[in-house]
């Protein structure tokens, strides 16, 4: 007999397979990983993967990140503003406050360009550190070189922090919960965090520049000296700042080429330089300072201008200027490309004229009159200047930042950091302030601490006068 | 049953044989019936009851028998006789069992299948077939047909003879019996255990919108929609019921809170694939749906509507349903209409002499002087030159075209309906630009002959070609009004020397986008045996846009040293797919009917983007082919797949229309989460009570002509977040270094995040009074969302700024909905109708645990709504110093309060209730209809203040109330140029309730008046219908708000627009 089926039967069974269905298909949902990323293991399971997530680090500071040169938010224009290296005339607020001195802890140009982006980096840079660390895929050169490359980028970026912001969070893992809640380090912690770090990226990196085809756009061997002279200059470490800045110009790579030819690619003067990544122009340095009309930015301002002794000629080759109407407008010339698609200049990072002055000053601060003379005088030499009158180590000093003015002039905000380090700051500024319509306050040596990481993070306190 | 007197008499008669003579004219049978027992031995039995009805006779006869006499008299009666022993016993005639068949028709004689009819006595249903035909058999004389169908008026009719009946079914007046779509299925309001708004095809067509989000504005009760902007293509707010989850756009974040979008079954995008790149911002996708294709659009609220969309359903579904093809004659219909629009609202902007008094003004303050090479405006443009930039940049007129045309038709088992339409709408900025949308649509639906197998296919695809400036140039009026002229002599831009940032570059930079929208959709479902039936819904949607931006040499600022143009484009897709298998259920029984679903979904969203930079053209014209770049740049490069599968059931019980339960559920797994994350359960139970069908209701309440009470409670979730954000990634860069294109971490990653969890309940009652010429529904709801999954906020000093994370916190949702329709006047020639609609929402944040630790904390405070405004508080401004102050936490007065200690002003923002209110009127040929959206908000009026007042920008008149001398009392603070005021301007204007205004307003949202031709006329033009009207959008707003427009706000006000049109079916 046929047997009768029965609806509520079939509706059962209808029920359970598409429930079935369903709960079979939980695979359906296990997607693939993105097709245009790739998850984290396999990038550190390879040479070239390895390497790439150290180029990104490049690219990014070379093409985005403000502190690292970008456009209107680098360390050269927001810090020459601040000091008394560039006028400015943009309208726009958060620049405006950097020339007038007046930073609020809103300000996005400080908590972006100068906090966040180098604490990206320092991410960035301490993810690349762990993943190798983990890895077995990498090769061991490779592993040994990305390593030090990666410990020089967190020292890189620790320099800048601790110098606009003065005591600040230590991260040097990716482990975000506890840095969510970190709190400040000292100064000297971070200054020996970033010795530790360059010291090892001695020991790691290469001497040479073959790695990237001989240009220099990876940081070498010679570049974590460099770095670390300057970083022994600015805790007056003289002895380990002549004995740093004395690997680097004692090594043949380097030497002090013509004024033209300072700062384009791979110069014999260039010990770590950014290729340019942004399209349509080569250095951003070069796109914002050249003046074709009136500023839309910044100018040069009167007292760099009157800085200049008569026979300079960095005031001739590095400084140019364009009349509009009746009025004439000066602007840093040392990169002579404002726009074009093919490279001939590099944004300078570390060059052999400030090692000079690093060892001279050094020297100076150690009595040798005679070695700090010579080194001054190797940078006067090629500006087109007599060798230096002064000859006590006082006088020295003075003379010693005075060229720095004028040879480091709207690079990195050397101005800004040297009047710092020499407690200058309050003298200079209580002048120049005014006349940019401002007033000034001591406290204002150091930038404010973002008002927005304080709100998140409120291990982090305020600098005084915020 | 009646009592039947019987009588029964007994005669005593003559013999059979005996002849019978007799003559009688027009008397009644019992009379007849006496006087033949008097000649014969037989006795009549009847009752008097059975006599009823019955005619009289006249007749003469002689010599007769009995049975020819009796013959004569039950001739046509509705009698029989029957003669045993000596009786005759008389029987009414058994009323004949018909076979009754017949067709229904709608008023334009198309069939109507599934209509149902009923016989009133026995409650026997059949239904009718897709030519509109059914068949009774064996049904009793003169027994009452009842022929209903959903959206129709039900319709009685008693059977008579073998004939075959036409029955036409007028469309439902009665709001109650409407269609209402929901999910997988339709109900209506009556019946409705869910709330669920609907707008119908009517009201939409009335409106001369190009986005369906601007017809539904104001119109359902618990949705609020804001119009970003009135760019053209531009943005819409969207909630459903207020603000559930704290990811939310307005602060910067993925937006959390969009409703889901089912457009004929499938889901639709509710976040724009487009970049930012033109006027209107990011565009909004629902701009792709014509709104004249759309036949209804259904807005679900409340648990018992929306769970059965499980995660998605959380903040509310908006189903979209578009026009399907009807059985009958095939109409051509024509409708093409056109018109112009301006702005809504002007801002009073100083002139040239207000603006150099405002400039020398703030010299004199801050003790200083124009500075040449700086100060433009006062020492190189020419200062009596005025400019009215308001004018220039918005003040132009927008033109609105729109043309469309359908066919449609078919027989009762084929339908089929194929339309197309073409948008035009420019904009009010100068230039040539606009809005170009063309669609096409089609819908074909098949029955089989047995009414088993059902196949419905609509396929629709629109082109959306979008021309903006790259910027919305109502932001220029804040320009110096003795700003140089724009043109120099040669009618090239002039930049005077680099000292103009001409803004109408822009007009030489169009930023084009290209959206091409292709949505199909097919059901098909068989009926195993009467009762079940198997369907399976396949839909596909493609969404693909196509950017560019130019930017040619001639509109580069020379400034930046420009040696070629360049531009800058994005390709983005989105495709969907989803399957969804169901079985359906039907069991009557009696009183009670059971309806069960059972089904499963299965999608795929796959989409792709790209976009780049081309630089190096050699000339201008060569721009829009990147093969004349020399030099390519890809900025960004992406992929994103996601996944989404479920179970989902619902079982609905009606016991007699009176006694409603729904029960719905559904588990989902959705790609979005991480392994051992990706499922949750989900339900719902509704409940609905029609208490006017209780016998006891009639006699209380005579006038209540219906009543309900429903109840629902239950969740749905949201998995509105990235994708892929619990994987740890690393993505490539859009830089490339020295050959090398670098990785980066594409984001902190937390694999543990789960679903956002949304409870919904919701009390109701639905009434109707006067025989449903009145009808309220008052609704109130509870919506409570816990489990917050938001970006968590992290200091960046970790490398980024937040974390994907769920969050303990729980927001709620309250709120009272009140709708009322009622017929004011119906008569053959007029009729006026009203609806009322009103929401009066409240958002709460109940607990936000460790709200401190985040930046949350400087948005969200517990206990208040979501939207409210946090700041410092506002003391005016110093009749001393004329610089503005405030009140720190103790209630001193200071000039630089701090952060956080005294931001402690908090006020709710945003809508404190909204809702509109409809009249339509109808006179002989003519219908009117006016629509005004009410609201009633605290907004901001920040935007009004572009700048400090004093420095080289343009001020709205109000500035000129600023403090002047010692001693004024004043609102406005003192000019200044050195920006030494900007602090205290900064902290009054954008971080104290100073900007906090009455943003109110009533806004006559739509007028639109038709003409439809008579009929004698339309026969002489041959045309089956002819209507020709005016419609309006936007025409009048009143409103305290001082800047520009109240719902807009800071940027484009909405445009007005009027529009004639005609529209000719033939």
């Amino acid at each position: 007999m046929r047997k009768k089926y029965h609806p509520h039967h079939l509706l059962l069974s209808m029920v359970g397979l598409l429930l079935n269905l369903a709960g079979g298909c939980a695979k359906f949902i296990d997607i693939k990983p993105p097709t245009t990323q790739l998850v984290t293991s396999s990038v550190f399971a390879s040479d070239a993967a390895a390497t790439a997530a150290m180029t990104g680090i490049y690219g990014n500071m070379s093409g985005s990140h403000g502190f690292a040169g970008q456009l209107t938010g680098s360390t050269s224009l927001l810090l020459g503003l601040y000091a008394d290296e560039l006028e400015n005339f943009s309208t726009n607020q958060n620049q405006a406050a950097f020339y007038t001195n007046a930073l609020s802890a809103a300000n996005t140009d400080v908590s972006s360009d100068l906090w966040a982006q180098p604490y990206q980096d320092i991410y960035d840079a301490n993810a690349v550190i762990e993943g190798l660390a983990g890895s077995s895929g990498v090769s061991d050169p490779v592993k040994n070189e990305l390593t030090g490359e990666a410990k020089f980028i967190r020292a890189f970026c620790y320099f800048y922090l601790v110098n606009f912001f003065g005591e600040i969070p230590l991260i040097t893992s990716t482990n975000y919960q506890a840095n969510a809640v970190a709190a400040r380090n000292t100064s000297a912690q971070v200054y020996d965090q970033i010795v530790t770090d360059l010291q090892d990226a001695q020991n790691l990196l290469p001497d040479d520049y073959s790695i990237s085809d001989g240009e220099r756009i990876r940081p070498n061997k010679a570049a974590a000296s460099a770095l670390l002279a300057r970083v022994y200059l600015f805790t007056n470490d003289w002895t380990d700042a002549e004995a740093a800045s004395n690997a680097v110009i004692s090594d043949p790579l380097y030497s002090l080429p013509a004024l033209d030819s300072v700062f384009l690619a791979n110069s014999a003067e260039a010990i770590w330089q950014f290729k340019p990544v942004l399209p349509n122009i080569n250095t951003t340095e070069g796109n914002i300072f050249i003046l074709t009309t009136t500023p839309q930015f910044v100018a040069l301002s009167n007292q760099v201008l009157q800085a200049f002794e008569p026979e300079d000629l960095r005031r001739t080759d590095w400084v140019d200027s364009i009349t509009v109407g009746t009025n004439t407008y000066y602007y840093p010339f040392k990169y002579k490309v404002k726009t074009g698609t093919t490279l001939t200049e590099y944004s300078m990072v570390l060059r052999l004229g400030e090692q000079y002055l690093i060892r001279a000053e050094a020297r100076a601060k150690q009595g040798n009159v005679f070695g700090a003379q010579s080194d001054l005088n190797m940078i006067r030499q090629r500006a087109g200047l007599p060798p230096t009158a002064d000859s006590t180590a006082d006088e020295l000093a003075v003379a010693i930042l005075h060229e720095r003015q004028v040879e480091l002039f709207t690079e990195w905000g050397h101005r800004w950091f040297d009047l710092k380090r020499t407690d200058n700051a309050d003298a200079v500024m209580e002048i120049v302030t005014p006349l940019k319509g401002g007033s000034w306050n001591t406290d204002f040596q150091l930038f404010p601490i973002p008002k927005s990481e304080i709100l998140v993070d409120q291990q982090l306190t305020q600098n005084p006068g915020y | 049953m009646k009592i039947v007197t019987l009588l029964l008499l007994v005669f005593f008669c003559k013999p059979i044989y005996a002849e019978i003579n007799l003559s009688v004219n027009n008397a009644p049978l019992d009379s007849v019936f006496q006087q033949i027992q008097l000649q014969s031995e037989y006795k009549f039995v009847y009752t008097s009851e059975q006599l009823e009805g019955t005619h009289p006779v006249s007749f003469s006869v002689k010599h007769a028998t009995l049975s020819e006499v009796l013959d004569i008299c039950f001739k046509d009666q509705p009698l029989l006789y029957s003669m045993e022993d000596k009786f005759i016993i008389v029987r009414r005639k058994v009323s004949q069992a018909l076979a009754v068949t017949g067709r229904v028709l709608n008023e334009n004689d198309e069939p109507l299948a599934g209509a149902t009819v009923m016989l009133k006595k026995t409650n026997r249903v059949t239904q009718t077939d897709a030519n509109g035909d059914f068949t009774l058999n064996e049904v009793a004389e003169k027994t009452i047909l009842v022929i209903s169908n959903i959206g129709y008026e039900t319709k009685e009719i008693m059977a008579e003879k073998n004939i075959r009946i036409i029955i036409r079914l007028a469309m439902s007046v009665n709001k109650l019996d409407e269609v209402k779509i929901i999910a997988y299925g339709t109900t209506t309001e009556r019946l409705s255990t869910g709330d669920v708004g609907t707008l119908k095809a009517e009201t939409i067509s009335e409106q001369p919108v190009a986005n369906p989000l601007a017809a539904l504005e104001g119109r359902i009760t618990g949705l609020n929609i804001v119009q970003n902007t009135g760019v053209p293509g531009g943005g819409f707010t969207v909630q459903i019921r207020g603000q559930n989850s704290l990811r939310s756009a307005a602060i910067g974040e993925m937006e959390g809170n969009d409703p889901l979008y089912i457009v004929d079954g499938v889901p639709f995008t509710s976040s724009s694939l487009s970049q930012d790149y033109g006027a209107a911002g990011k565009l909004n996708p629902l701009n792709n749906i014509d709104p004249q294709d759309i036949e209804s659009i259904d807005v679900l609220k409340d648990a018992d509507a929306t769970s059965i969309y499980g995660s998605r359903g959380s903040n509310g579904v908006i189903l979209i349903t578009t026009k399907k093809g009807k059985a009958g004659k095939t109409k051509v219909e024509l409708n093409c209409y056109s018109g112009a629009g301006v702005i809504t609202r002007k801002l009073s902007m100083l002139n040239t002499r207000e603006y150099l008094q405002m400039r020398h003004e703030a010299f004199n303050n801050d003790g200083a002087t124009p500075v040449p090479g700086v100060d433009y405006d006062l020492l190189t443009w020419d200062t009596t030159q005025y400019t009215d930039w308001q004018k220039m940049a918005i003040g132009g007129t927008a033109k609105i075209a729109d043309f469309r045309g359908s066919v449609s038709g078919g027989n009762a088992n084929t339908q089929f309906l194929a339309g197309g339409g073409y948008h035009r709408e420019s904009t009010v900025f100068p230039g040539d630009f606009a809005d170009k949308k063309a669609s096409v649509h089609l819908n074909v639906n098949h029955v089989s002959e047995n009414q088993r197998f059902r196949l419905y296919i609509t396929a629709s695809y629109v082109n959306d070609n979008s021309n903006l400036p790259p910027s919305d140039l109502t932001l220029i009026d804040n320009l110096p009004p003795d700003a140089p002229k724009v043109f120099d002599s040669s009618g090239k831009l002039n930049w005077s020397n680099g000292t103009f940032s001409n803004p109408f570059a822009y007009l030489l930079e169009p930023s084009n986008t290209i959206t091409n929208t292709m949505l199909g959709n097919a059901v098909i479902s068989y009926q195993l045996f009467p009762g079940l039936e198997l369907k399976t819904s396949l839909g596909y949607t493609k969404m693909e846009v196509n950017e560019e931006q130019l930017f040619p040499l001639s509109s580069l600022n020379p400034a930046y040293g420009y040696t070629s143009g360049y531009s800058l484009t994005a390709n983005n897709n989105v495709k969907t797919w989803i399957i969804e298998p169901q079985a359906l259920y039907k069991k009557r029984i009696g009183k009670s009917a059971l309806d069960v679903l059972v089904g499963s979904t299965f999608q795929e969203n796959t989409g792709q983007s790209q976009s780049f930079y081309f630089f190096g053209f050699s000339n201008d014209n060569l721009l829009t082919n990147i093969a004349a770049a020399s030099k390519v740049y890809v900025l960004s490069s992406d992929y994103t797949d996601y996944r989404y599968v479920a179970a989902f059931g619902r079982i609905s019980y009606n016991w007699d229309d009176k006694y409603l339960f729904n029960f719905t559920g559904r588990r989902d797994g959705s790609s979005r989460f991480g392994p051992g994350k990706q499922f949750a359960d989900f339900g719902a139970a509704g409940l609905a009570w029609i208490f006017s069908k209780e016998s006891f209701m009639e006699k209380v309440l005579p006038f209540l002509s219906f009543g309900k009470i429903r109840a629902s409670y239950g969740s749905s979730g949201s998995d509105q977040i990235g994708d892929y954000q619990y994987l740890s990634t690393y993505a490539p860069t859009s830089y490339i270094y020295n050959g090398i294109t670098g990785l980066l971490p594409a984001r902190l990653y937390n694999p543990n995040y789960a679903w956002e969890i949304n409870r919904k309940m919701e009390i109701g009652v639905d009434g109707g009074l006067f025989h449903d010429r009145v009808l309220f529904t008052v609704s109130f709801y509870r919506n409570r969302s816990s489990n917050q999954l938001v970006g968590i906020p992290l200091p960046a000093i970790t490398g980024f700024t937040s974390i994907e994370s769920n969050f303990p916190a729980l927001v709620q949702n309250t709120g009272w909905e009140f709708s009322l329709n009622t017929i004011n006047v119906k008569t053959k020639d007029f009729t006026w109708k009203t609806t009322v609609t009103l929401t009066i929402p409240h958002n709460k944040l109940v607990s936000f645990p460790g709200i401190s630790a985040t930046s949350y904390n400087s948005v969200y405070t517990v206990g208040q709504p979501l939207n409210i405004f946090k700041g410092f508080r506002f003391a005016g401004v110093d009749p001393q110093t004329g610089v503005y102050q405030f009140l720190d936490s103790k209630g001193k007065i200071t000039s630089s309060p701090q952060y956080p200690d005294d931001y402690v002003y908090t006020q709710k923002i945003g809508a404190n209730y909204y809702g509109g209110v409809q009249n339509s009127f109808r006179y002989k040929h003519w219908q009117l209809d006016i629509f005004v959206q009410i609201v009633n908000q605290v907004g901001n009026d920040n935007n009004l203040f572009s700048a400090l007042p004093g420095t080289p920008y343009n001020q709205p008149s109000v500035v000129l109330q600023r403090w002047q001398k010692a001693g004024e009392i004043t609102g406005i603070q003192k000019f200044n140029q050195d920006y030494s005021l900007y602090e205290q301007w900064s902290d009054a204007v954008y971080s104290s309730n100073q900007q906090l205004t009455n943003a109110s307003f009533i806004r006559l949202k739509n007028l639109s008046l038709s003409y439809n031709l008579p009929e004698l006329l339309r026969q002489k033009m041959r045309v089956k219908d002819l209507r020709i009207y005016v419609q309006g959008q936007n025409l009048f707003t009143v409103t305290k708000y001082p800047g520009l427009d109240p719902e807009t706000q800071g940027v484009l006000p909405l445009i007005k627009t009027l529009t004639a049109g005609i529209q000719i079916t033939l």
